[in-house]
């Protein structure tokens, strides 16, 4: 499958670009060029259009990497970048008729629950009033409400600090980001589906693994 | 106490015909900075865009004062804040993509972090309510409707980037202590009715213009609030029982003094 993959200005979103380059045809899409990426305004549509032909999902990793902005106005531009982006990338998936985007989000968005608290993906996510949180929370929003709408899924993992042990290891993080791409498409169903997935920490418990690592639990 | 009896209140996004409106009922009770991203004195020489029917606002002379601010630029928005009790944001722009989230959702952020920053009293954030977003998650099928349900912009761009702009501003009043009034709206008539208005019907989310203007009065002075971060329908009370307004009169004292009896009764059965 062709998968376009965002945030990947990031390592760790590089990282999980080459990961699913294993296994897939990956267009790995950062704000500047570099090599085997292509750079996308993913505020622009009339950049992000061209890219989704022939794509089968995308991968919407900007979250990993969202201070990208520095300067006069870089907090606004974070606020516009990522919540306009977002509702760009997401509006031209459906209009492009692909079928799926995978959100990636982080748990930062719980971590002002008590530690003693056995947070889940029914909980109310906290964001901060700071501009990294609100970004981050923007971009939940915007897939959740035009996957509200019915013409795309969107799948949000979110994920612990990763490539860490008490985080989101790389391998869980690509095993949770290959198994919503490889689900049946929903029938009748929810559209936004969100899970947490985490390797070990203080929002392991009740987290979402995958099948086959369950099985050996 | 978050009550604004008397001071000083900034208006954001002033130039339009809810502007006007809330100019007119306040400028009397209230030292206004009103400001807009064109000076109001530009804004004020044209016709309303909207149509003939919208007002343009008043320009406002000495106590008053007039600024252009750009909602988008912090420094403009922290510096219109400072010295004011209050704020009102009436910023939009609805079907260009940049300056949609540009100022209604990012302009929010700003106002919001402004008036927290500035030590404001109270914030009035106002914003669309979409009866119908063509979607099945939209409230367009049900009836007596809460001021409190979550919106459902789906993908429209100008209901998903105020939601955006209402929802940062809803996390920094429960988190930062501001006490946050979110006034929704849908039609807008006027309080006169025109003869080619009457027995046509109305709409079953519509308020007139004056009375939205005098729901900021009420916004304003109303005793404290609940919890930080409050949602009101700002619309007449009528017949249909859609979306009644109950929590403005509960919580603010505000009911609609224009109901559109004329709009939505059988002529023959009016004048008989």
């Amino acid at each position: 499958m062709k998968i376009l993959i965002t945030g990947t200005d990031d390592p760790s979103g590089e990282q999980l670009a080459a990961e699913l380059g294993k296994s897939h045809d990956v267009l790995a899409v950062c704000s500047v060029a570099k090599k085997n990426h292509i750079a996308v305004d993913l505020g622009d549509p009339d950049q992000v259009a061209p890219q989704l032909a022939g794509v089968g999902a995308v991968v919407h990793a900007l979250p990993l990497s969202l201070r990208g902005v520095k300067g006069d106005q870089a907090d606004q531009h974070l606020l516009d970048d990522v919540s306009r982006g977002t509702y760009v990338l997401t509006t031209a998936a459906a209009n492009a008729g692909v079928p799926r985007l995978v959100l990636i989000s982080k748990l930062d968005l719980f971590t002002d629950y008590p530690e003693e608290h056995r947070v889940s993906a029914d909980w109310r996510p906290l964001p901060r009033p700071e501009p990294d949180s609100l970004a981050l929370y923007s971009a939940e929003l915007v897939c959740r409400e035009i996957a509200r709408a019915g013409r795309i899924e969107v799948k949000c993992l979110r994920f612990g600090e990763l490539g860490k042990k008490d985080g989101t290891t790389m391998t869980d993080a690509v095993a949770a980001i290959e198994y919503a791409l490889a689900e049946p498409p929903v029938k009748g169903g929810h559209h936004w589906e969100l899970r947490h997935v985490v390797s070990g920490g203080r929002f392991a418990n009740g987290s979402w693994q995958a099948p086959e690592k369950k099985e050996a639990v | 106490m978050a009550t604004v009896e008397s001071g000083r209140v900034v208006l954001f996004g002033a130039g339009g015909p809810v502007g006007a409106a809330a100019i007119t009922a306040l400028k009397n009770l209230y030292e206004l900075r009103v400001t807009d991203f064109r000076p109001m004195a530009e804004i004020a020489s044209e016709p309303s865009p909207q149509g003939p029917r919208r007002p343009v606002p008043e320009v406002l002379g000495p106590p008053h004062e007039n600024r252009v601010v750009d909602v988008f630029n912090w420094e403009q928005v922290r510096s219109a804040c400072e010295g004011m009790d209050a704020a009102i944001n009436l910023s939009v722009l609805r079907s260009d993509l940049i300056p949609a989230f540009r100022v209604s959702a990012v302009g929010a952020y700003n106002i919001a972090s402004a008036a927290v920053d500035c030590g404001l009293k109270r914030l009035i954030h106002t914003g669309p309510f979409h009866t119908s977003l063509n979607h099945d998650a939209d409230y367009h099928n049900d009836f007596q409707v809460s001021e409190d349900i979550p919106l459902h912009p789906g993908d429209d761009l100008y209901a998903l980037s105020k939601y955006i702009g209402g929802e940062w501003t809803k996390v920094i009043a429960e988190r930062c202590g501001l006490e946050v009034l979110t006034f929704l709206y849908c039609g807008f008539l006027t309080r006169t009715v025109y003869d080619d208005q009457i027995g046509r019907g109305l709409g079953p989310f519509s308020v007139s213009i004056e009375d939205a203007g005098e729901a900021f009065v009420h916004g304003l002075r109303a005793p404290s609030m609940p919890s930080p971060y409050e949602v009101f329908f700002i619309n007449a009370p009528t017949p249909d029982q859609k979306y009644p307004p109950k929590k403005a009169k509960q919580l603010l004292g505000w009911e609609a003094k224009d109901q559109f009896e004329k709009l939505y009764t059988r002529p023959e059965k009016a004048n008989p």
